[in-house]
C-alpha cells in the first residue's frame, strides 16, 4: 500500500466510524552514525525508521493513537485507538485540527550534499578527529567516544481540512569525548557540533575545544563552602535554561505547573535579560516554517528587558488561557499528544566579551560542567542543587580549576539576579541542541563544597 | 512474527563479507497510557512499534542497523548494509541453521493491561488524583498517569538461537504539587512491576501511593532550604537505593569497565567497599521491574553478586564487551529496543540486608543528613564523580529527627563514598526507575536497607 492509498483508506475508514475531522502526522528519518576507538571502527549504525500519528475528534473530543507499520490491520488499529481513547477523555474544550495558515515561512534547513556524504568519508572523518584530538596533547590518553553522525528526517502532517504540509531537514556532526591526564586522577570533557550543512563541521576546532577543556580542569580541587559570585559559562548558561525552559510553556501554566501563568506584563527578570524563541534562526537546530499542528511559525520576545511577554503555547493552551497560539505545538518523535515545547530559545547576547564579563565579577567561580539536571533541578518549583566543575575567578582571571562542589539556587530568583550577559551565544549543547546562551554573571550563588 | 527462514537468509547474507557473529532482534511493541491533572483525564494514547535491528561482528567492530521494515526483503536490506560496512576481501560461507527454543516464563501475568478497558484505568488515575487532593488544602495540583507496554521480541543469531520472549510492564506515577501561591514543591511516586494490571489489585494501592506523593509535597512546602557542606547522611532504603547504582552501579558495567573507564577496572577480588556491603544485581526476582527471563540477546538473566563483604566479585558483561574482557556474559545484555544495539545494563540492583538496627543508626548520629526519599542522579563512571538529588530530607540533631530540609543535593565519588559506609540496616526494600545509557532507557529497580555515610558532601541553599 502507498503512503497516499494508506492516507485515503485511514481518512475514509474514519469518516465511516463517526470520526468527525482527524489529522495524519508523518516522521520518516534515516541516520548514520559511526564511533571509533584506537583509529578502529567501534561501533557503526544506520538506520531508517518512520511512524505516523493518527488523531481525530470523536464525539467531540480528540483521541490518538500511533503505529510504526502502516498496513491494513493499522488502519483498523488506528481508528479503534482513537474512537477509545477520546470515549475515556474528559476534556471537550481543548483541541482542534487546523486548517492551516495564509502562509508559511521559507527556511533553509536542507542541504543535498550533506544528505549523500558517502559512509566512507564520515568514516575517514572520524579517524581523523580521534588522531586530532590525541595530537593536541600527550596528557590525551584516549578517548571515551569519537564519532561522526549524519541524518536526514521529514514531517508531513495531512488532515481532513485540507491542510497538507511538509518539511525536510538535514543534520551533520562530529562530537569527541577525551579522557586526559597527567599522572594523577584523570579528567574528561565533550564538545560537539552539528549543522543542517556538513562544511560547517570542523573537526579541528572540535577536537581542541574538547581537549583543552579537558586539560584546563586537570587538578581540580574542592573549594570550602559558601556564597560565591558566579559566572555560568555560555554552554552551562544554555544547560541551564534548557532545564527550566518548561516554565515558560502554556501546557505547565495550565496545569499550575509554571509560576508565570497570567504574569504577562510583569517585570520578572533583570534589565540585562532579553529571552527570543525564534524557530526562524538561521541554522537553527530547531529551525522550522510550521510547528505540530501546521501553524505558521514566527519569532517572539518570551521576556524583553526583563519584562514578561509572553508564554509560550499551542492553539489548544492558547484557548484555554485565553491567548493566542505562539505557534510552539511540538510533538516528541511521532507518537503521543501534541504538546508545547520552544524552538531555538536563546538569551540575547550583549556587547561585552566574556573576558571582561568575569573581570566584572572579580573574584568567583565560574561554571563550566553541571550535573544531575534531571534530578536535581525541579522545573516546578525552579529549586536547583547541582553537581559542579569550574574555575574559580580571582582578579578577573582563572585562578585554578574546581570540582566535587555543587551550585544551588532558584530559577526564578536567577532571573532577578542576572548581572549582565556576554556576547559569546552558543547552541548546541547534547540533547538540547536548539537552546543557546553567552556567558552570564548571575550575581552570588550557595556553593557546597569541602 | 519474524520468518524462520527469512531470518536464516539473512543472518548467512550478513557475515558473508567477513563477519564473524551477526543477530537479528525483532521486535513488536504495543503501548498505551492514560494521564489526568487534577479533574481532566487529558491524555489517552495508544501505540505500537515495530521493527528490526541487526548487528555483526567482526572481531571488536561492531555494526548495528535496524529499521521498521521486517519483511524477507526488508531484513535482507538490513543484512546486505551490515555486510557492506564490515566488508573486506574475505567470503565467508557460513550456513546458519536456527534451532527454536521456548524460553521459560517467570513473570506470570494475569491481565494483560492492553485489554483492560479504558473506563478501568481511567478510574484508577481519577482515584489517585483524588486521594492526594484530599490529602491536604495545600495541595494545588495532582497529575496520574498509568501506563504499560506488551513488548514481544525474537532473537536469531548465526550461533542457532531462535527465542521469543514477551515482556509485560505496568506502572503508575503520581505527582502532587503542594502551593502556597508564591512556592511550589513536589512529591511523587512511581510504583510498577514487570507484571499485568493486577498489580493494581494485588500488590499496591494507588491511592495510599497518591497520598504518600502528597505528603512528601506538603513537608517539603513547610521546610528549610537544606545547609550545604559535608556531614554524615543517612539514606533511607527502597530508592534511597539509587545511591549505589549511581555510586557503583554504572562503574561495574561492562560498557565502562571493558573500555578501561571505570575506578573499578582490575579490582575483581579486592576490597572496593565497606565490609558492611554486599550487593546483588538480580533479573531473577519474579514480577519484579528490573527483570526479565532472557536479556536482549537472547541470554537467560543472572542472579549475579557483585559485591560481597566489601570485596569485588563481578562484573556485569555483555556479549560484545565479553570479548573485549575475554569473560563470559552475565545475561546484562539490555536494550530500550530494537533501534538500540544493546549493551551492559543494570536490572534488580541492591544493596542485601545488613546487620544494624534501624533506630540505633539514626540515635547514634550526633547531627548530620537524613535522607528519607530520593530523586534521581546521574554518574561519570571514568572518574566515579556522582550526583543525586534528596526529595524528601530532614536534620538530625543529637540523634533525634529534628525538623525538614529541601533542596539538598549528594555529590561524591563512587569509590570513596561506599568505602564510607557505616551502617546497613535490617530491612532491605527495591523501588522502580529509569536508567538511561547508551542502549537508551530501560526499567531498573534501584534497593537496600537504611544505610549511613560516615560523610558526604551535601549541595544546599543555606
Amino acid at each position: 500500500m502507498t503512503r497516499q492509498e494508506f492516507i485515503d483508506r485511514l481518512f475514509e475508514g474514519a469518516k465511516k466510524a463517526g470520526i468527525e475531522e482527524c489529522e495524519a502526522y508523518f516522521v520518516n528519518s534515516d541516520s548514520f552514525d559511526v564511533d571509533i576507538l584506537d583509529q578502529n571502527i567501534n561501533t557503526y549504525s544506520v538506520s531508517e525508521s518512520g511512524g505516523m500519528c493518527f488523531r481525530g475528534i470523536y464525539a467531540g473530543k480528540m483521541g490518538y493513537a500511533s503505529t510504526e507499520i502502516e498496513d491494513e490491520e493499522a488502519i483498523d488499529m488506528l481508528i479503534n485507538g482513537v474512537k477509545n481513547n477520546a470515549s475515556i477523555l474528559d476534556t471537550e474544550d481543548g483541541e482542534s485540527i487546523f486548517e492551516g495558515s495564509e502562509s508559511y515561512p521559507n527556511v533553509n534547513t536542507y542541504d543535498e550534499e550533506t544528505a549523500s556524504v558517502p559512509a566512507s568519508e564520515k568514516v575517514a572523518q572520524a579517524m581523523e578527529l580521534e588522531r586530532l584530538v590525541k595530537a593536541v596533547s600527550d596528557k590525551v590518553l584516549r578517548v571515551d567516544g569519537c564519532g561522526v553522525t549524519s541524518g536526514a528526517s521529514s514531517v508531513r502532517i495531512v488532515n481532513s481540512k485540507g491542510l497538507d504540509v511538509s518539511h525536510t531537514s538535514t543534520v551533520y556532526g562530529a562530537a569527541v569525548a577525551p579522557i586526559v591526564s597527567d599522572g594523577g586522577a584523570p579528567s574528561f570533557a565533550f564538545e560537539l557540533k552539528f549543522s543542517h550543512n556538513h562544511k560547517d563541521v570542523d573537526i579541528r576546532q572540535v577536537a581542541e575545544a574538547a581537549a583543552n577543556k579537558a586539560l584546563e580542569s586537570l587538578g581540580a580541587v574542592s573549594i570550602p563552602s559558601g556564597t560565591y559570585k558566579c559566572v555560568l559559562r555560555n554552554d552551562m548558561a544554555a544547560t541551564l535554561l534548557g532545564t527550566f525552559a518548561g516554565v515558560f510553556s502554556g501546557e505547565s501554566a495550565r496545569k499550575g505547573m509554571s509560576l508565570l501563568r497570567g504574569r504577562e506584563g510583569e517585570k520578572i527578570a533583570s534589565d540585562a535579560l532579553t529571552l527570543t524563541d525564534d524557530p526562524l534562526y538561521e541554522g537553527g537546530f530547531a529551525t522550522r516554517p510550521f510547528d505540530a499542528e501546521g501553524v505558521a511559525c514566527f519569532t517572539k520576545d518570551v521576556i524583553k528587558d526583563g519584562v514578561f511577554n509572553t508564554l509560550l503555547h499551542n492553539r489548544e493552551t492558547a484557548a484555554a488561557l485565553n491567548r493566542k497560539t505562539t505557534a510552539n505545538a511540538a510533538k516528541q518523535g511521532y507518537a503521543g499528544k501534541v504538546t508545547v515545547a520552544p524552538t531555538n530559545l536563546f538569551i540575547r547576547p550583549s556587547d561585552i566579551s566574556p573576558e571582561k564579563l568575569l573581570e566584572q565579577m572579580g573574584e568567583g567561580v565560574m561554571i563550566t560542567s553541571l550535573m544531575g539536571m534531571h534530578s536535581g533541578a525541579n522545573p516546578i518549583s525552579g529549586d536547583f542543587s547541582l553537581g559542579a566543575k569550574g574555575f574559580m575567578i580571582k582578579d578577573g582571571k582563572k585562578a585554578f580549576p574546581i570540582e566535587q562542589i555543587t551550585i544551588a539556587g532558584n530559577f526564578y530568583d536567577i532571573l532577578k539576579n542576572i548581572r549582565a550577559v556576554a556576547s559569546d551565544l552558543k547552541f548546541g549543547h547534547p540533547g538540547q541542541s536548539s537552546i543557546g546562551a553567552p556567558a552570564v554573571y548571575i550575581g552570588e550563588i550557595s556553593v557546597a563544597g569541602k | 512474527m519474524l520468518n524462520k527462514s527469512a531470518a536464516e537468509a539473512a543472518l548467512t547474507k550478513a557475515v558473508s563479507t567477513g563477519g564473524d557473529f551477526a543477530e537479528i532482534f525483532y521486535e513488536d511493541t504495543r503501548r498505551s497510557r492514560v494521564s489526568r491533572t487534577d479533574d481532566r483525564l487529558d491524555t489517552a494514547t495508544a501505540s505500537r512499534h515495530h521493527g528490526v535491528g541487526l548487528r555483526v561482528y567482526k572481531g571488536l567492530n561492531s555494526v548495528y542497523v535496524h529499521s521498521n521494515d521486517s519483511s524477507p526483503e526488508g531484513l535482507m536490506k538490513l543484512a546486505r548494509l551490515a555486510g557492506e560496512a564490515v566488508a573486506d576481501k574475505c567470503e565467508n560461507n557460513l550456513a546458519v541453521n536456527l534451532i527454536g527454543s521456548v524460553t521459560p516464563n517467570i513473570h506470570p501475568v494475569e491481565q494483560l493491561p492492553m485489554d483492560v478497558p479504558g473506563a478501568r484505568r481511567a478510574r484508577l488515575v481519577g482515584d489517585a488524583c483524588k486521594a492526594a487532593k484530599a490529602y491536604s488544602n495545600e495541595i494545588a495540583h495532582v497529575t496520574a498517569a498509568q501506563f504499560d507496554w506488551e513488548q514481544h521480541v525474537t532473537i536469531a543469531n548465526t550461533e542457532g538461537m531462535f527465542k521469543s520472549d514477551t515482556r509485560v510492564y505496568t506502572r503508575m506515577m503520581i505527582q502532587a504539587i503542594a502551593s502556597d501561591g508564591t512556592v511550589n514543591q513536589t512529591g511523587s511516586a512511581g510504583p510498577g512491576g514487570h507484571i499485568g494490571f493486577e498489580l493494581f489489585e494485588k500488590k499496591i494501592d494507588a491511592e495510599e501511593q497518591a497520598r504518600e506523593a502528597a505528603r512528601v509535597a506538603v513537608t517539603m512546602l513547610h521546610a528549610e532550604n537544606c545547609p550545604a557542606g559535608v556531614m554524615p547522611v543517612i539514606i533511607d532504603g527502597g530508592f534511597g537505593g539509587v545511591i549505589f547504582h549511581e555510586a557503583c552501579g554504572h562503574s561495574l558495567e561492562a560498557a565502562a569497565v571493558a573500555f578501561g573507564n571505570s575506578e573499578f577496572c582490575g579490582k575483581l577480588g579486592q576490597r572496593i567497599a565497606s565490609p558492611k556491603v554486599t550487593a546483588y544485581d538480580d533479573g531473577t526476582i519474579p514480577n519484579e521491574w528490573g527483570s526479565e527471563n532472557i536479556d536482549d540477546e537472547g541470554n537467560p538473566t543472572t542472579k549475579l553478586l557483585l559485591i560481597e563483604n566489601g570485596i569485588l566479585k563481578n562484573y556485569m558483561i555483555d556479549r560484545l564487551n565479553a570479548r573485549r574482557m575475554n569473560m563470559p556474559v552475565t545475561g546484562s545484555g539490555r536494550r530500550q529496543d530494537y533501534t538500540f544495539a544493546p549493551t551492559s545494563r543494570m536490572r534488580n540492583t541492591y544493596i542485601a540486608a545488613g546487620e544494624d538496627d534501624e533506630e540505633e543508626i539514626i540515635s547514634s548520629m550526633a547531627e548530620g543528613l537524613y535522607a528519607k526519599q530520593m530523586g534521581g542522579g546521574s554518574v561519570n563512571p571514568l572518574t566515579g564523580e556522582f550526583n543525586f538529588a534528596v526529595s524528601e530530607g530532614y536534620l538530625i540533631k543529637n540523634g533525634k529527627i529534628d525538623r525538614p530540609v529541601r533542596g539538598a543535593t549528594l555529590i561524591g565519588k563512587g569509590g570513596q563514598t561506599i568505602m564510607k559506609i557505616d551502617r546497613v540496616g535490617k530491612k532491605m526494600w527495591m523501588a522502580q526507575g529509569m536508567c538511561g545509557a547508551a542502549s537508551g532507557s530501560i526499567p531498573t529497580n534501584v534497593g537496600q536497607p537504611m544505610i549511613r555515610v560516615t560523610d558526604m558532601t551535601v549541595g544546599g541553599r543555606k
